[in-house]
């Protein structure tokens, strides 16, 4: 077996497979079933300053035809108070990070300080800031498009915790590079590409659209070649001195791997567990055929990184 | 797991026929086109979109011929109540079917604990259990009262045997359901038969049987189907359905669990999940 472990930044995580925020991490246990079920880190479903119940179903919806989703959940999370209590039951050997949304830098600060002091038993390996939820007001893509608000609420997290905080950006706009250099000028420690695409569906008998927020954003097989591009321009911008962890639309080890090429150096994977009553067999998958494909080349895992900008 | 298939995007079917089978509670039925071999298995559901709504999870109640289907609402909360609303002809959106079903097993008696609403899925395993010519099918059929002891003719008319209860004793023993099934067990055990259970209602009851079953070994031969749970994709996805424990959802790990993994399950019969993820007592 090739060595998989692999270093984001400063986190050090056994395999460089992640489960993405908002895939199954809403409870303490299922974070504990996906960890151990082999996935090298996990990320909790966004969590935000106040309780929300989400938007009215439906609210995800599986086309199989694109092997996609169509969601607008809609941000619901029990508020970080409660949240965070949740996340004291991790279990201690547990990678976890926590992702976070909010409208203003001191709304981040909130909730990240609060973090760090309930969770010192159990420390996140990097607070994920959503900043790329394309279904709801206020937040999310609201704050994740203006360079000048990524670079706000980037710095005042990074001065409030030592926890690493990674920026996840959404595709939804025409220069990501712009926004990236943002968080990383700010201090950002990685960022994490890409969130869903803004779609939706009309129900042609009806004649009104399904999702009960009339639009949401679209994840899996489909959007896979638009976050590729996505890492191999961050790649070709900042080379590799900042970590990126690649995600949309991964299913299998040519999927991440075609990902690393481009740039990434560690992938999420969120849509394709629809696939299996366990995610064990999928993880199991990607990491043989990263495996066999490293001792294919002759190459290690962090060499691979990028290789197609060569 | 055989690849079962599924409508995945809500398609808008007529009501074909809505019957009330109380004052809140009515059976809706709906044409499937004849193409879809839907093949449900009894305690599956669908989502039941209410455009311009919200959309529910529903368990199967009937089938026949993979093409008349119908499901049992009561009006619950909002979105169920406005189903009640709905008349013949209007359009609902249907995906499904969802979910772990019942096993059907051949052991030679089959008891079936209804409690309630709880009734509505075991209708379709009742019939099926029937045309396979199960040997002995004996239903505790329980209420609060009589007026919700739903299908009561339809399962009189059948030829396996029925004991009733109800909680306010207006119609046949009053008392638990669960009493009878000891009394039952208890019975049984000098009989040397093989028993399955299957079982629907408040979790309360569900919480009570499996108490019972584990006092006779039986938990292996138990399967209960949780209902009233909040279910938001269907497919194990969202994460808004998992209960705490093992990490198993309710959505596509269940919603039928038999009684030895329910005993893993630390939520079950006392807490629940809303919409935002927060845990309540039940
Ligand atoms: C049902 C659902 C809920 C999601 N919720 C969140 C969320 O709360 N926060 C977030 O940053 N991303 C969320 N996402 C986006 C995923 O984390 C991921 O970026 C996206 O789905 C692309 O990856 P995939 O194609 O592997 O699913 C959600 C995606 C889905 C399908
Ligand atoms: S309802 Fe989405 S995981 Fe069960």
């Amino acid at each position: 077996m090739t060595e998989l472990k692999t270093l984001i930044g400063t986190v050090r995580i056994r395999n460089p497979i992640i489960l993405s925020s908002g895939i199954w991490g809403s409870t303490y246990s299922t974070l504990n079933r996906a960890y151990k079920e082999g996935f090298g880190a996990v990320t909790t479903k966004s969590v935000g300053l106040n309780p929300r119940k989400g938007h009215p179903n439906p609210s995800v919806i599986y086309i199989p035809e694109i092997k996609s989703i169509l969601n607008a959940v809609g941000l619901a999370n029990p508020g970080y108070d409660a949240f965070s209590e949740e996340l004291r039951e991790i279990n201690p050997d547990v990678k976890y990070s926590v992702s976070i949304f909010g409208s203003s830098s001191t709304e981040f600060q909130q909730i990240i300080q609060h973090m760090d002091n309930n969770l010192t038993g159990n420390t996140p390996i990097a607070y994920e800031l959503n900043l790329s939820c394309p279904h709801a007001k206020k937040v999310g893509i609201a704050v994740g498009t203006d360079p000048n608000i990524v670079y706000t609420i980037v710095e005042a997290c990074k001065v409030r915790t030592k926890v690493p905080i990674w920026v996840k950006l959404t595709p939804n706009i025409t220069n990501i590079k712009s926004v990236a250099e943002s968080a990383i000028s700010a201090g950002a420690d990685a960022i994490v590409a890409i969130n869903t695409i803004k779609a939706m569906m009309i129900d042609i008998h009806i004649k009104k659209p399904v999702l009960g927020n009339i639009s949401g954003g679209l994840s899996g097989q489909a959007i896979k070649p638009i976050g590729v591009r996505v890492i191999y321009d961050l790649y070709e911008r900042f080379g590799s001195e900042i970590p990126l962890v690649g995600v949309g639309g991964i299913s299998s080890w040519q999927d991440a791997i075609e990902y690393i090429l481009a740039g990434a150096t560690a992938i999420q994977i969120g849509s394709a567990l629809i696939d299996y009553d366990a995610p064990q067999t999928l993880i199991h998958n990607i990491l043989n055929g990263l495996n066999e494909y490293l001792s294919r080349e002759g190459k290690s895992f962090s060499q691979l990184r990028g290789l197609a900008h060569e | 797991m055989n690849k079962q298939n599924r409508i995945e995007i809500p398609l808008c079917l007529t009501i074909t026929d809505l019957v009330f089978e109380g004052e809140k509670t009515a059976t809706f039925s709906f044409h499937l086109p004849a193409n879809l071999e839907l093949n449900p298995i009894p305690g599956q559901y669908f989502m039941l979109w209410l455009p311009g709504d919200d959309e529910i999870p529903i368990s199967i109640s009937q089938i026949e011929n993979n093409e008349k289907i119908q499901f049992t609402i009561c009006s619950k909360g909002q979105t169920s109540a406005n189903f009640l609303r709905m008349n013949k002809g209007d359009l609902v959106g249907l995906r499904g079917p969802y979910g772990n079903g019942f096993d059907i097993s051949d052991k030679e008696v089959a008891i079936i604990i209804a409690g309630g609403m709880g009734i509505a899925p075991l209708r379709f395993i009742i019939s099926t259990l029937i045309s396979r010519t199960q040997k002995k099918i004996l239903l505790i059929h329980g209420a609060r009262t009589h007026d919700e002891l739903f299908f009561k003719e339809e399962l009189n008319n059948t030829d396996i045997d029925i004991r009733y209860c109800t909680d306010d004793g207006s119609f046949g023993f009053h008392g638990f359901p669960t009493i009878i099934l000891e009394e039952i067990l208890q019975k049984a055990q000098q009989k040397n038969l093989s028993h399955e259970i299957y079982s629907c209602g408040p979790e309360k009851m569900l919480k009570g049987i499996l108490d019972i079953v584990n006092q006779f070994n039986l938990e292996k031969n138990a399967q209960f189907s949780l209902a009233d749970r909040y279910i938001r994709c269907g497919f194990g996805i969202c994460g808004s359905c998992y209960l705490d424990g093992v990490g198993l959802s309710i959505c596509r790990d269940g919603p039928v669990f038999r009684g030895d993994v329910l005993q893993k399950i630390t939520d079950f019969g006392s807490f629940g999940r809303n919409a935002n993820g927060s845990k309540y007592r039940l």
